[in-house]
């Protein structure tokens, strides 16, 4: 029969996405499949485009900040660490240490909710509830010390060009290093839970694999390369915030499947809580903001290491309020291409597992569409504001 | 130091480099259109990830920036292009990675990629044709 392989399966596409694959956020994929296994992937990315870049430089350089902050819900302080790490950059703005310190308090706080967060995701995908639901309560408590720093949950509000808003008491200290305690001892139980399961065994051993010669070839970036065994983690290599004080080490593991993700992320939360602690224990006396005149014209690019990856800005004043250019580059979209390999030869049933594995974030990656009368248009502020649409 | 200093003047010799500017871990180099390939070739050598692709409208000519980073430096080859012929060539060949930040200087700038293996916009819907790219001033 004409259109099948030598064991009869015929080839067909299946579509999945872009509302709800796997993961609540949009991105669709066209699979090639034969009989259960996927021989051929494509991918269309950008039903979230908000057009973030270009309202960057139509808003007075203060208020940037709250809305690079507004690009992710989990990465709400990896894109205003980087953000004001590139202005200082361009104005040579000095900051505290204590103000770095408390930076990089922040960024490990993320790193720990953002990585129980996954654990419990790639559970939820391949069935096994009861982690999903007990790494999502253990994360409600780094939610609380979250808010208990700052007063919010999501977004912190913590950055400010030449140092950090809000202080941390000697009581919030307390509280946080008893917090931290606990969370040590959930960082062990987790580990145990995930790596110790059979069924994780199971379904994640060789599911989703990638050589540590396609993650470099790829440009993948993170855990997802660390996975692979690529040794590049941007807090070791660019120490930026508070990280050229502490001793560091990429944590790897190799073959970049769903158990290798695990091991990375699950080592990256028990380093993350020895680092929150040191941090927490040594934090400098002194003060948190740095006073300055005015951005001067220049250019600066830098990575900062978000929860999932190197995340990328460039940033060009040209010495009046307004930014030239803002350019922002997600760790997820230098990581898409990495699931090319990974979904070639996989079954259908391991599509979700493998999508949630590289812990993908599109509304950092799309950055207003509106629908009226079943008609898609993309919008700019100004038009919002007139009433135009 | 010394090591970016002897690969930046390495540089020199494959790519003519009109001006150039340096800041803590970053460099900048403005090179012809003509030697990008060539500089491509000499960062994969040297072991670089292309991190990230930027264009930029800078009111009377368009410019594209292309940030390749080995370890913690960032090396930004930077090349001009005229408003009346937005071309450059792919660097693809070298560096698989960069097709999605040449499809979004499709998209977002309307910049001919020449060469590329797949030239669908990134992030812009297909019936947004004939329309200013979103990024570009004028």
């Amino acid at each position: 029969m004409a259109g099948t392989n030598e064991r009869g399966f015929a080839r067909l596409k299946v579509p999945v996405g872009p509302s709800h694959p796997a993961l609540e956020e949009p991105a669709r994929f066209i699979f090639d499949v034969e009989g259960e296994k996927v021989v051929g992937v494509d991918y269309e990315i950008g039903f979230n485009h908000r057009g973030i870049e270009r309202l960057c430089q139509e808003r007075p350089m203060p208020k940037v900040v709250y809305l690079v902050e507004r690009i992710c819900g989990i990465c709400s302080h990896a894109h205003p660490l980087n953000h004001v790490e590139r202005v200082e950059d361009i104005a040579d703005i000095k900051v505290p240490e204590r103000a770095k310190y408390i930076r990089t308090i922040y960024a490990e706080l993320e790193r720990v909710h953002s990585h129980m967060l996954w654990a419990g995701i790639a559970g939820e995908e391949i069935g096994y509830h009861t982690l999903f639901m007990y790494t999502w309560r253990e994360r409600e408590k780094i939610m609380d010390l979250l808010e208990l720093l700052c007063g919010n949950r999501v977004n912190y509000g913590c950055n400010t060009i030449g140092g950090v808003k809000w202080n941390i008491s000697e009581e919030q200290l307390r509280k946080a290093l008893v917090t931290l305690e606990y969370l040590d001892k959930v960082a062990d139980k987790v580990t145990k839970a995930v790596l110790k399961d059979s069924n994780i065994a199971d379904r994640g051993a060789g599911v989703g694999e990638l050589s540590k010669a396609d993650a470099v070839r790829l440009g993948a970036v993170g855990p997802n390369a660390r996975a692979s065994g690529v040794p590049e983690d941007t807090r070791v290599m660019c120490k930026y915030a508070a990280y050229g004080e502490f001793d560091l080490e990429p944590q790897l593991a190799t073959g970049g499947d769903v158990v290798a993700q695990a091991i990375v992320r699950l080592s990256e939360l028990k380093q993350s809580v020895w680092l929150l602690r040191e941090l927490f224990k040594n934090l400098p006396e002194g003060p948190i903001k740095t006073e300055f005149d005015e951005i001067p014209p220049g250019r600066s690019v830098g990575r900062v290491e978000a929860p999932r990856g190197e995340l990328t800005h460039f940033v060009e004043s040209n010495g009046s309020d307004f930014f030239e250019r803002i350019k922002i580059r997600s760790p997820t979209l230098a990581n898409i291409p990495s699931y090319v390999p990974k979904f070639i030869g996989c079954q259908v049933a391991d599509i979700p597992i493998i999508a949630a594995s590289i812990d993908p974030c599109f509304s950092c990656t799309d950055r207003i569409t509106i629908i009226k009368d079943g008609r898609r248009r993309t919008v700019m502020k100004q038009q919002l504001k007139m009433g135009r649409v | 130091m010394s090591q970016k200093v002897s690969r930046m003047k390495r540089f020199e010799d494959v790519a003519p480099v009109i001006d150039s500017s340096h800041k803590g871990l970053n460099s900048y180099y403005y090179i012809a259109v003509d030697d990008l390939i060539e500089a491509a070739k000499f960062f994969l050598a040297e072991g670089a990830r292309i991190s990230m692709i930027s264009g930029l409208d800078a009111r009377d000519h368009l410019e594209v920036l292309y940030h390749f980073a080995i370890w913690g430096n960032i090396f930004t080859t930077i090349v001009k292009i005229p408003y009346e012929k937005p071309e450059i060539p792919t660097i693809t060949s070298y560096f698989e990675a960069a097709i999605l930040y040449e499809r979004e200087l499709i998209g977002l700038f309307g910049i001919d990629v020449k060469g590329i293996p797949d030239s669908r916009p990134l992030e812009i819907p297909p019936k947004y044709t004939d329309r200013l790219p979103p990024l570009r001033r004028a």
